[in-house]
């Protein structure tokens, strides 16, 4: 199967600009969503993300491909875009856009203890040293424009936006940690050597303006001269540069000793009143066992980085696209992949190839349909997970609806 | 325009895509297991309000003071209500000119009627009313000037000044005698229970000039009322006052219980305390031991408290120092080891006291001060070394799981108990939940499962070494949410002796049971 094409049309990298050389001006409501891992097959990723009883059978299944080191990772967004007319050399660029980032890195024993408990440790240590769970879940307000005429030919953009921190959850374990339970059950030994961050916890909506930030994404393309092909383009896309600062009901623990927990001391078995239960509330052993203060701290956003190379054959209506994608603070593996397009009439044909990210091996396929006051894109990276949910890691799915203007 | 569209586009995308957000709600099953609590369970946890000590050799002795008796002799010092009439009528027809007096007999002292041979000298009064009702049958109004030089509050005696508006009953007052000091001799060393008082009657300094005709002029009647002395020195007289069989709570042990107890030793003390400047002498008798649960008693017999004399106590500076008359009773000169042994939770009583059995011997000297009297404490001491069958303890905690979400995410597991007995009995457990009706609605040990085996003993019933155990509570969510109902959780625990019947049994001030609370729970883990 061929897949050729005059136009560029980049998807699922979470950027406006790349978009732009498809769409041109206009309004489009955009959603991208991603997830992977090299460990937990996709049905249960499913029903991590989108809810659900995940069986024993469906842990068991991700057990086996364990390895040393895993990973996981979700990148959700979506919101609403438009490029309107500035003057003959450049446009102007406004959004809106939820992003909601999850993504860990993780060893089998973090997985054993975390989806089957610590009953299968009984006289042993489970190892969790190196461990980071990061999800995070901010809306933006970006302005932004694109320079399309640079030299004639080249095309730079850059926006900034302003962010609203509405969740965070930062987990990340030192060398040393690990989590002892004795064979009778009577102590766990907890060497603590961890960091944890979490925003206001009673405050979770869309309205909860528990972090304050900013960010700026950068873009730049620019044909070369190849031997190879009629035409070459560079293009190099770096967004979500920035950081939010959450603020002071946010809440960090961190904690680098062992303890050991031999259940809470009192006196008179017989003295249960409310004061002796309430000690034994998740939130105080927390409190107690670590160094749990409300301070206000700035975390970095994970940055996206995509470089493409496009040559074009033919008639200019068959490209094939390599690129290279790496989120930087987001347990993200450098990402290679290939695309092939091809383009008849209006519509656009694109296949996608991958090894890396969050998944292994993905595939994929996109129509584009770019009309004369429309736009239109629907596609996925890793139609893999779709296809066969048991035996799969990673699924995707990106889409885009414009109104174009002229 | 372009612009204003894409803005409005914008705007309705983003209201679109924002309502669409929806939480959700991975859940898996984990197991998990742990300690929750560790704690001790100790036989001093059972009984209220006790103090324990041992002895050298580590024996544990439950002391326990409680008041039996504290019976209060302010009736014996109560001034009677007392009313007097006073008249000043003219016998002749009389021209009355502003402020002139129509006193006609000279004023008289008011002796107040206490009986039983009271005679008293001084008081403080803690609360009283004087209450004076006027009548002036005179056309014009009268001035009347009555004073107590006796009756004295910051050294300045009890005056009265009124006028009375012609009419019967035309002035009705109520004067509070609240902390005035009484002067009972009426200036007389040898009076007692009698005041001077005197009053002036005179046509007011505003009135006009009036002619009385004979049989006219004032009537004033004066009610001394519910007068309590704060302070009250003199004679109190003999006096006998019966102590009415009453009934004493004990509380020492009701959560205890035993089959065929019998201790070791026991003592008790009674402390008679009396806090009344004067001599007593009395009894006490028909003293019983009631174990409301078993429905059993036990008369206490002893000659002890048969005649007991107790000295007056004496007042430097207001201060009461109390004389204390000890009676100790033991297994030699009582039955008071069936009389513990009978585990009472209440005591009866009744007896008699005997006020100044010799006279008059202070020379009205006795003095009582308000809310004092013959105290009665029994000081309870039981060394824990004993004979049994069996014993029971039960205690009642008040519990509130509703707050605990966490639970409601538990599909099923158990609780294991980790016991480390060092008692020379094996400790059978049994709690009950009960709700809020104080109904018990589920029970947490399995029978057959439920016993901690006694400790290891030596030849004298020491225990020399202490046995391990794990008991298992199995639940799942149903008994769950029954704990989370649960007001309040009954623990009961039967110590079976051992078999066979060792002569006696100590309880060392080192015997507890360890217990540790280990949780072992399949837990539905919620990812929201």
């Amino acid at each position: 199967m061929a897949f050729l094409t005059v136009l560029n049309s980049k998807a699922q990298y979470n950027t406006e600009f790349i978009n732009y050389s498809s769409m041109g001006r206009g309004v489009a409501l955009n959603v991208d969503y991603e997830a992977g891992s090299n460990a937990i097959k996709n049905d249960m990723m499913n029903k991590l993300i989108w809810g659900g009883y995940i069986s024993t059978e469906m842990k068991d299944a991700s057990d086996k491909k364990l390895k040393e080191k895993n990973n996981f990772g979700i990148n959700l967004n979506y919101g609403t875009t438009a490029f309107v007319k500035g003057n003959s050399k450049f446009d102007f660029l406004i959004g809106f856009k939820n992003q909601e980032v999850l993504n860990a890195s993780f060893n089998s024993d973090f997985y054993r203890l975390m989806f089957y408990g610590n009953k299968r440790f009984l006289g042993d240590t489970a190892n969790i040293s190196h461990v980071s769970v990061n999800a995070l879940r901010f809306q933006e307000v970006k302005f932004g424009a694109i320079i399309h005429h640079v030299d004639s030919v080249a095309k730079i953009g850059c926006s900034v936006s302003f962010l609203k921190g509405e969740q965070l959850f930062y987990f990340k374990t030192g060398a040393n940690a690990s989590l002892y339970t004795a064979a009778d059950a009577s102590s766990i030994q907890m060497n603590s050597n961890f960091n944890l961050a979490v925003s206001d916890t009673s405050n979770r909506n869309l309205f909860s303006f528990n972090g304050i930030g900013a960010n700026a994404d950068i873009f730049f393309e620019t044909p070369y001269k190849s031997k190879v092909g009629k035409k070459s383009l560079l293009i190099v896309n770096a967004n979500n540069i920035g950081f939010i600062h959450w603020q002071n009901k946010s809440v960090q623990y961190s904690s680098d000793s062992v303890i050991t927990f031999k259940g809470y001391q009192i006196e008179n078995i017989l003295d249960l009143k409310d004061s002796t239960l309430n000690k034994i509330n998740q939130d105080t052993i927390l409190q107690n066992l670590v160094n749990g203060r409300k301070e206000k701290f700035n975390i970095n956003i994970p940055t996206n980085l995509v470089l493409i190379n496009k040559i074009y054959f033919g008639k200019m209506n068959f490209v094939l696209n390599t690129g290279f994608r790496y989120i930087f603070n987001a347990n993200y593996k450098p990402y290679f992949f290939a695309e092939p397009e091809y383009q008849y009439k209006k519509f656009k044909f694109i296949g996608h190839f991958g090894h890396g990210g969050y998944a292994r091996f993905n595939f994929g396929a996109s129509i584009n349909y770019i009309g004369k006051h429309l736009f239109f894109k629907l596609g996925s990276n890793s139609l893999q997970g779709f296809i066969v949910p048991k035996l799969a890691y990673g699924q995707g799915v990106f889409f885009s609806i414009a109104k174009r203007f002229k | 325009m372009r612009v204003k569209s894409a803005l409005i586009l914008l705007v309705l995308a983003v209201l679109a895509i924002f309502s669409c957000r929806k939480e959700t709600v991975a859940s898996w099953d984990v197991d998990l297991t742990g300690p929750i609590v560790s704690s001790k369970l100790n036989i001093r946890h059972f009984l209220t309000d006790s103090l324990f000590t041992n002895d050298a050799n580590g024996l544990l002795t439950l002391n326990v003071n409680r008041e039996v008796a504290y019976i209060k002799v302010d009736s014996l010092l109560k001034i009677p209500d007392t009313t007097i009439v006073n008249s000043f009528f003219t016998p002749v027809l009389l021209t009355l000119s502003p402020g002139q007096s129509m006193n006609l007999l000279p004023p008289t002292p008011l002796t107040f009627s206490i009986g039983d041979g009271v005679a008293l000298k001084y008081a403080i009064i803690r609360n009283g009313n004087l209450k004076i009702k006027y009548s002036n049958t005179i056309s014009e109004p009268l001035s009347f000037l009555y004073i107590l030089p006796g009756v004295k509050k910051y050294g300045q005696p009890l005056t009265i000044t009124e006028i009375i508006p012609p009419g019967n009953n035309s002035l009705v007052k109520t004067y509070p005698l609240d902390g005035y000091d009484i002067d009972l001799t009426a200036g007389g060393t040898a009076n007692f229970n009698t005041i001077t008082q005197s009053y002036t009657v005179s046509l007011s300094q505003t009135a006009n000039s009036v002619v009385a005709n004979p049989g006219t002029g004032a009537k004033i009647e004066l009610s001394y009322s519910e007068i309590i002395p704060q302070y009250a020195r003199g004679y109190f007289g003999m006096q006998s006052v019966p102590v009415n069989i009453d009934t004493a709570r004990l509380d020492i042990f009701k959560n205890f219980n035993a089959t065929n107890f019998m201790l070791s030793d026991a003592t008790l003390d009674f402390r008679i305390i009396n806090e009344f400047g004067a001599e007593f002498n009395g009894s006490l008798s028909n003293i019983k031991s009631l174990n409301t649960i078993n429905q059993s008693s036990v008369t206490l017999n002893t000659q002890q408290l048969s005649a007991i004399n107790i000295n007056r106590a004496f007042a430097v500076n207001n201060v009461v120092n109390p004389t204390i008359k000890l009676i100790s009773l033991n297994k030699n000169n009582s039955n008071i080891l069936p009389f513990i042994s009978n585990l009472p939770d209440k005591l009866t009583y009744a007896g008699t006291i005997n006020l100044n059995p010799l006279g008059n011997t202070s020379g009205f000297n006795d003095f009582a001060y308000y809310n004092t009297g013959i105290k009665v404490l029994a000081d309870i001491k039981i060394p824990m070394k004993f004979m049994a069958d069996a014993f029971l303890l039960q205690t009642v905690s008040p519990i509130d799981f509703t707050n605990i979400e966490q639970l409601d995410n538990v599909n099923y597991g158990d609780f294991i108990i980790k016991a480390k007995n060092g008692y020379p009995f094996d400790a059978v457990l049994q709690a009950y939940l009960v709700n809020d009706q104080n109904v018990v609605i589920d029970s947490l040990f399995v029978p057959g499962n439920n016993i901690i085996a006694k400790g290891i003993t030596n030849a004298q019933n020491v225990v020399i070494s202490p046995s391990f155990q794990r008991l298992y509570i199995p639940f799942d969510n149903a008994k769950l949410q029954n704990i989370k109902k649960s007001k309040s959780v009954k623990l009961k625990a039967r110590l079976n002796m051992p078999t066979p019947q060792p002569p006696e049994i100590s309880i060392k001030d080192t015997y507890e049971i360890d217990i540790d609370i280990i949780m072992d729970v399949n837990y539905k883990v919620k990812r929201k």
